[in-house]
C-alpha cells in the first residue's frame, strides 16, 4: 500500500487539534505556571484552524477524501460531527478557565488532554475501518480517564476515575472480541469489506455474535442502558468542565461511529441489529428518566438525563428499518441533528453549575472550590443572577423539549420520523418519557425562581458567562432557524457511502 | 486445529472476566484485564490463519500489535490512577469506593 501526501488532508483537521494539544503540554516548560493565556491562545487557535479546515472541506472541496487504504474518510458526516465536537471543545476550553484556576489544575496537561481527546473523536467519526475505530476509541477513553481524575487530591475524582477505567477497559475487551469475531467471519476489518462479505452470505453465527459484541462496546461508551452504570458516578466525580466535555462530545463521537458501522458494514442485515437497538433505546429512555427523577444533586440529575438523551438519539437508529421491512438510512439524520442540539443545551446546563461555584472551608484552614451541585445551591438564584438563571431555564426547557428551543425541534424531528416509518410504540414511549423528564427539569427552575437563597457567597467566573451566553444563543438559534442544520444533517447521511 | 487455539483464548478471556468481576483489589483487576486482552489477541492471531477466498487475511497480526500498544498505555494510565487513589484514600479495595451512590 502506498500513500500520497494528499491523503493527509483527510486527517488535517484532527492533526491540527492534536498538534495544538501536544504543544500545549510542551508549553509548560517555557511559560510560568500561573499564566494560562499562552495555552488558551494555542488551543483556541488549534480549534479555530481545524474549524476553518473543515469549512473549506465542506464548501470548496466538497467530495469526500478517502485516505490510507480507506481507513479514514473525511466525508460530510465526519465534517458535521467534527464541527459539533470542535464547537463543544472550544466552549469547554473557555469554561475550564474557571476549573483550572480554582482547583490548581496544571494548564498544560489539562488543555493538552482535552485537545488530544477531541482530535481522537474527530478521527473516530471519520474512521472507516475497525482498526482506526479501535485506536481512536481508546485514545479518547484514555484521555478521559485521566481528565476524570485530574483533580488528584479530590477523593471523589479519584474514585470516579478508577470506576471509569475498570469498567471502560472491561467493555473494550468485549468490543475487541466482537471485532475479532467479525474478522474471523469476514476476513477483514474494513467496514466496506465486511458489507461485501455479509452480502456474499457469510453471515455465520460468528458474525452475528461479533456484531452484537461491537454494539455492546459502543453502548458502553455512549452510556446506553444496561451499560450505563458508570455514568452517574463518573459524571458526578469528575470536575464539572470535564463532565460537560465528555457528556456531549463522547456521545457525538460514539453515536457517529455507530451510525457508520451500521450503515456501511451491515445495512442490509438490519434484522440483526434493529430489534436489539429498539429495546436498548426504550430501556435507556425509561431508566434514564426514572433514575433522574430521584436525584437531589443537580449534577447527578443531569448525568441521568444525559443517559435518557442517549436513548432519544438511539430511537433514530432503532427505527431505521421501517415496519414494512424497508431500510431507510436517511433516518440517521435525525440522530445527527439531535446530537447537535444536545451539545449546546447540555454544555450550557453544566456550565451554569460551574458558574455558580462557591468556596467551602476546607480541613486545614484553606478553602476548597465547590461547584453548584445540589438544588439548595441554586435556590433563589433568579433574583441575584437573573441573566444566568434565565439561560439555565432556557437550557432546562430545551432539554425537556419545550418550543421554541433546539431541544423541541430535535425531539420533534426524531419522533415524527419514527412515526412516519411506522414505529408508533417507541415514539409514544419517547414522548411519555420526555413528559416525565419535565418534572425534574422544571423542579430546578422552581427552586431557582421561587425559593429563598441559601448560599450567599457564590463567585461567578466571567469566562463561564461567555460560554453560557454562547450556548444559549446556539440553543435559540437552532430552535428558531433549524433549516440549515437539518439540511446539513440530511445531506451528510445522504452522501454516506 | 484452530478450535484448540480458540478454546484456549476463550479460557483466558473467561478467567480474566471472572477476575474483573470477582476480585476486589484494583491491581488484580488490572491484571485480569490484561488476561482478557491477551485472550483477544490469541483469537486475532488464530483467526488470521483462516483462509478467506484465495488469499489469507494477515490484518489480524497487525491488529494484535495495536492491542498490545493500547494495553500498555492502559496499564500505565491505570497504575497512575491507582497511585492517586491510594494517596487520598489509603486503599485499593474496589468495595471501599462508595462515596457516590443513589
Amino acid at each position: 500500500m502506498t500513500f500520497t501526501i494528499y491523503e493527509l488532508a483527510a486527517m488535517q483537521p484532527a492533526l491540527l487539534v492534536m498538534i495544538a494539544g501536544l504543544l500545549a503540554v510542551g508549553l509548560d516548560t517555557f511559560v510560568p505556571s500561573k499564566t494560562r493565556i499562552a495555552h488558551a491562545m494555542l488551543c483556541g487557535g488549534g480549534v479555530i484552524a481545524a474549524m476553518a479546515a473543515l469549512g473549506s472541506q465542506l464548501y470548496y472541496q466538497r467530495t469526500a477524501i478517502h485516505a490510507f487504504g480507506n481507513m479514514l474518510v473525511l466525508d460530510d458526516m465526519a465534517c458535521f460531527l467534527s464541527l459539533a465536537i470542535l464547537a463543544a471543545t472550544g466552549l469547554v476550553l473557555i469554561s475550564s478557565d474557571a476549573d483550572t484556576t480554582r482547583r490548581n489544575i496544571g494548564f498544560g496537561e489539562y488543555y493538552g488532554l482535552i485537545m488530544i481527546a477531541a482530535s481522537a473523536m474527530m478521527m473516530l467519526v471519520a474512521s472507516n475501518d475497525f482498526m482506526t475505530i479501535f485506536v481512536n476509541l481508546e485514545v479518547l477513553s484514555l484521555a478521559l480517564y485521566v481528565l476524570t481524575g485530574i483533580t488528584r487530591k479530590n477523593p471523589r475524582s479519584n474514585e470516579a476515575s478508577v470506576k471509569y477505567l475498570v469498567s471502560g477497559a472491561f467493555a473494550t475487551c468485549f468490543f475487541l472480541m466482537g471485532v475479532a469475531f467479525l474478522y474471523g467471519a469476514t476476513g477483514t476489518f474494513a467496514l466496506s469489506g465486511i458489507r461485501e462479505a455479509l452480502a456474499l452470505g457469510l453471515d455465520s453465527s460468528m458474525a452475528r455474535v461479533g456484531l452484537g459484541m461491537v454494539m455492546v462496546g459502543f453502548a458502553f461508551k455512549i452510556g446506553a442502558v444496561p451499560f450505563h452504570m458508570w455514568v452517574p458516578d463518573v459524571y458526578e466525580g469528575a470536575p464539572t468542565s470535564t463532565t460537560a466535555f465528555m457528556s456531549v462530545t463522547v456521545k457525538a463521537a460514539g453515536v457517529g461511529a455507530l451510525i457508520r458501522v451500521l450503515l456501511i458494514a451491515a445495512p442490509m442485515r438490519s434484522d440483526l441489529w434493529a430489534d436489539l437497538l429498539w429495546w436498548m433505546a426504550v430501556a435507556t429512555m425509561v431508566v434514564g428518566n426514572l433514575m433522574a427523577l430521584q436525584q437531589t444533586s443537580v449534577k447527578r440529575m443531569l448525568a441521568f438525563s444525559s443517559v435518557a438523551h442517549t436513548g432519544y438519539a438511539l430511537v433514530a437508529l432503532a427505527t431505521m428499518r421501517s415496519t414494512d421491512e424497508t431500510f431507510v438510512p436517511e433516518a440517521a439524520a435525525s440522530a445527527l441533528f439531535y446530537l447537535l442540539t444536545y451539545t449546546f443545551m447540555t454544555l450550557g446546563a453544566f456550565s451554569f453549575l460551574i458558574y455558580m461555584g462557591h468556596e467551602l472551608p476546607g480541613k486545614d484552614g484553606t478553602s476548597e472550590w465547590q461547584d453548584a451541585e445540589t438544588l439548595s445551591d441554586l435556590a433563589g438564584m433568579a433574583d441575584r443572577r437573573p441573566w444566568a438563571a434565565a439561560m439555565m431555564g432556557l437550557f432546562l426547557l430545551s432539554l425537556g423539549g419545550i418550543p421554541p428551543t433546539a431541544g423541541f425541534l430535535g425531539k420533534f424531528y426524531l419522533f415524527a420520523g419514527a412515526i412516519e416509518r411506522g414505529h408508533v410504540t417507541i415514539a409514544v414511549i419517547g414522548v411519555m418519557a420526555s413528559l416525565v423528564s419535565l418534572y425534574y427539569y422544571l423542579r430546578v427552575i422552581v427552586w431557582m425562581y421561587m425559593k429563598e437563597p441559601m448560599i450567599a457567597d457564590e463567585k461567578p467566573h466571567p469566562s463561564v458567562a461567555v460560554v453560557i451566553a454562547l450556548a444559549g444563543l446556539a440553543t435559540l438559534l437552532i430552535g428558531v432557524m433549524p433549516g440549515a442544520f437539518i439540511a446539513a444533517a440530511e445531506h451528510s447521511i445522504a452522501v454516506l457511502r | 486445529m484452530i478450535s484448540y487455539y480458540l478454546l484456549f483464548a476463550a479460557a483466558l478471556f473467561s478467567i480474566g472476566a471472572y477476575g474483573v468481576l470477582a476480585r476486589r483489589n484494583v491491581l488484580i483487576i488490572l491484571m485480569s484485564l490484561e488476561l482478557m486482552l491477551n485472550g483477544v489477541n490469541i483469537v486475532f492471531v488464530a483467526l488470521s490463519l483462516v483462509p478467506h477466498g484465495v488469499q489469507m487475511a494477515p490484518g489480524g497480526h497487525v491488529f494484535v500489535l495495536m492491542v498490545m500498544a493500547v494495553a500498555a498505555a492502559e496499564v500505565a494510565v491505570g497504575l497512575a490512577i491507582v497511585i492517586a487513589l491510594f494517596r487520598t484514600r489509603q486503599t485499593v479495595d474496589i468495595n471501599d469506593l462508595q462515596m457516590m451512590s443513589g
